[in-house]
């Protein structure tokens, strides 16, 4: 049986996904039709408050969104697009209705010295609830292979160019993620990883500090999703790192 | 069925013994605040199938100290003491800080008044051994994997643990606080997040809170069966896969990984969404599945009672992982019982526990299946437990499918006023929800995760083994942080 399996697994025929797929990939996220006429039904049920109607103008936060799905059952008007994969900036996550723009950029130069070609990761958890964890231990099955890439998950911060923050910041582990994020070297780069990170998402009410990890460390980049998904955060590193695929 | 017992404070805990030596299990303690109710303390224990609950109101913030008679207590006690400011009068020794190392001045997180500003900082107490050559080891809250924090104090002489102290409440969020005075799809949606790998069993456990006695109709009671049953084969594959990730060895720990990949994305297909969030409310399922997605379960059910036959094989035909799992992380059958162990913890250990049996709830009174269980308590017991469940789900979600049957998915749900309970088997083992529910309102919600108990028995396991073995040991337990801190 062992040599049997062994020779399942080391075949010709490799499971893991080509880039392109992994990027057509993509969380949906709520958009209305020309119909909505801003009646605030979404608004009230939505549990994240990720939508809001400001002067006859609908939008959502990306950011606060925990891709629930609630709204599109209440809402005929509401249609499914494709969300982004990550943002540079915070206020980039907000999307009018209708609206289309391209948020995928990549850092600047500066920001990414110390990164050529491949990138070490520290993953920082600051309070979430397991399934970014999952996910991100996910990024290194053979389906997304994040390490074809060059993307690598060290033990130790002092080996680590980015670190990925999941969780919003609770108060217990403010005086960690700093302790890690000083042991970072310099040129460092720190990812916001899903909602809570963002912007604290569901527990922004609750025993954490300020709204999302940027209050407290500055953050480079943020990536969408409740969890993100393992392809989406493999995704968004390439894409804003400029790595080779 | 639920008893429901008013007993003064000075009987409880002789009242608690005397149920415990009758075979009950302690199954969760919590205060509640004055107001809707009285100050109070809530005890829920459990024989089978029978509960019974004692409601004991208590004069001012003090009472008399439950756990130097019943050690059982301690854990709740403690949590009372911390979350809900009640003090137990003739202990010995102070607390430590379980969640909260920030406390408030003169105030707890549970209280219905606003809460100070002010922050005061608890330090760990220590956990100093002495003696010749024995040494401290700390360790986390950030570990070197991908896992969630932790803080781990190991006292050693050379390499085996002497002893080893636990501190949470990195991920302490506050969520009991916050299902308060919330609508009911926030409250779902944020249950889900409880434990994010735990979603299905801890939205199950919510709407059975909820319910009441409201009828789920019964194609919602099987697809409910279906989900909570594809969660816990998930959720097993990634245990076993990580116990070969930890002895070194990849090609079963690439093989598990890639199956759980594949599970995850059968979820997206029938749930959409990879953890199944979202799929369960108060009344039923949130929406139906169709044909094709039966269809692709199946399918996928079908291979997968040969993916764990071969993946286990794989790994017992290792010598060197052999060596490694057996023998390790010995929780005794005693320790079990004495601690209540839960879960497939406990079920390793020789303890028969399962609410799917005790308790039957949603469809798992009408299918057939075996308690796994076996009686070593080591490493290598809990693995094939983990392993033997995995065929049952399977062989569950087989008879599910097999029965379903078209039919209204959702009934309407008036909350029952007074106390609603949610017992279901979570992956990890007995979760229970208890709701004060008053005018339709959340008084006080109380989430017991498995976890929460299962840390304890962990604790147990791991002194006479080495250190390198802790990682090994941890992962055969799985145990979550953030259901432990909420």
């Amino acid at each position: 049986m062992y040599q049997k399996s062994l020779k399942n697994l080391v075949s010709d025929a490799k499971p893991v996904e080509p880039y392109d797929i992994m990027e057509s990939k993509r969380l949906s996220m709520p958009s209305p039709d020309s119909g909505c006429n801003c009646c605030g039904k979404c608004v009230k049920a939505c549990s994240g408050k990720a939508i809001s109607i400001k002067d006859d103008v609908w939008s959502i936060d990306l950011g606060k969104c925990v891709f629930c799905r609630d709204c599109y059952e209440l809402c005929e008007h509401m249609q499914e697009e494709d969300a982004p994969h990550y943002a540079l900036r915070r206020e980039d996550l907000v999307f009018k209705a209708g609206e289309k723009k391209d948020v995928e950029g990549r850092l600047p130069k500066e920001k990414v010295r110390a990164v050529r070609g491949s990138v070490a990761i520290r993953e920082l958890d600051t309070g979430s609830c397991n399934a970014c964890e999952s996910e991100a231990n996910a990024m290194g099955n053979k389906y997304y292979d994040m390490e074809r890439f060059g993307i690598k998950v060290t033990p130790s911060p002092r080996h680590a160019d980015a670190l990925l923050v999941t969780g919003p910041m609770t108060r217990n582990m403010l005086v960690a993620a700093q302790k890690t994020y000083n042991a970072v070297p310099d040129d460092k780069l720190v990812i916001a990883c899903g909602t809570c990170a963002i912007s604290g998402g569901l527990f922004v009410k609750g025993d954490v500090i300020g709204e999302g990890v940027n209050d407290t460390l500055p953050v480079d980049l943020y990536i969408v999703g409740c969890p993100p998904t393992p392809n989406g955060m493999v995704v968004s590193l390439i894409k804003a790192l400029g790595l080779r695929h | 069925m639920i008893t429901e017992i008013h007993i003064g404070i000075s009987s409880l805990a002789e009242k608690i013994a005397e149920k415990l030596s009758e075979g009950y299990g302690l199954m969760c303690m919590y205060a509640n605040e004055k107001g809707a109710t009285e100050r109070s303390i809530r005890t829920l224990l459990r024989k089978d199938s029978d509960i019974i609950t004692f409601f004991t109101v208590i004069e001012g913030d003090s009472y008399g100290a439950i756990s130097p008679a019943v050690p059982q207590v301690r854990p709740y006690e403690r949590e009372m003491h911390e979350m809900s400011g009640l003090i137990p009068e003739g202990l010995t020794e102070k607390f430590g800080p379980q969640r909260l190392q920030w406390a408030y001045k003169d105030a707890y997180p549970l209280q219905k008044a606003p809460l100070p500003e002010e922050r005061i900082f608890h330090p760990m107490p220590d956990n100093r051994m002495e003696g010749d050559g024995v040494f401290e080891i700390p360790v986390g809250p950030v570990h070197a994997g991908i896992i969630e924090p932790g803080h781990f104090r190991f006292s050693v002489a050379g390499e085996p643990i002497l002893k080893v102290r636990t501190h949470f409440g990195y991920t302490y969020r506050g969520i009991e606080k916050l299902m308060e005075g919330r609508s009911d799809s926030d409250r779902t949606r944020l249950i889900e997040r409880v434990s994010g790998d735990t979603a299905v069993a801890n939205a199950l456990a919510y709407a059975h809170a909820m319910e009441g006695d409201t009828e789920v109709p019964e194609r919602a009671r099987y697809l409910r069966t279906i989900f909570a049953e594809l969660e816990r084969i998930y959720c097993h594959f990634g245990d076993i896969s990580g116990i070969a990730q930890d002895t070194g060895f990849s090609v079963p720990a690439v093989f598990g990984a890639g199956i759980k990949e594949k599970i995850l994305r059968l979820n997206e297909i029938v749930g959409g969404h990879r953890f199944l969030m979202g799929t369960i409310v108060p009344g039923g399922v949130r929406r139906d599945i169709s044909d094709d997605s039966l269809k692709a379960i199946q399918n996928r059910i079908l291979k997968i009672s040969f993916d764990i036959e071969e993946l286990v094989g794989m790994m017992e035909g290792s010598s060197f992982l052999m060596d490694r799992v057996e023998t390790t992380g010995i929780l005794s059958h005693q320790d079990a019982l004495t601690y209540r162990a839960l879960g497939p913890a406990a079920r390793a250990s020789g303890v028969k526990t399962d609410v799917r049996k005790e308790l039957p709830y949603d469809a798992y009174g009408d299918v057939g299946f075996r308690v796994f269980t076996r009686d070593k308590g080591d490493v290598y017991s809990r693995m094939l437990v983990k392993a033997g469940e995995i065929v049952e789900s399977t062989s569950i979600i087989n008879q599910c499918l097999d029965r379903i049957r078209p039919g209204p998915l959702r009934a309407e749900v008036t909350p029952s006023e007074g106390l609603g309970l949610g017992i279901v088997e979570a992956p990890r083992g007995e979760l229970v929800h208890s709701a004060e529910i008053f005018n339709g309102d959340i008084w006080r919600y109380r989430i017991r995760d498995p976890s929460f108990i299962n840390w304890l028995a962990l604790e147990r396991a791991l002194p006479g083994n080495i250190v390198a073995d802790f990682p090994l040991i941890n992962k055969s337990f799985n145990l979550s942080y953030s259901g432990n801190d909420l």
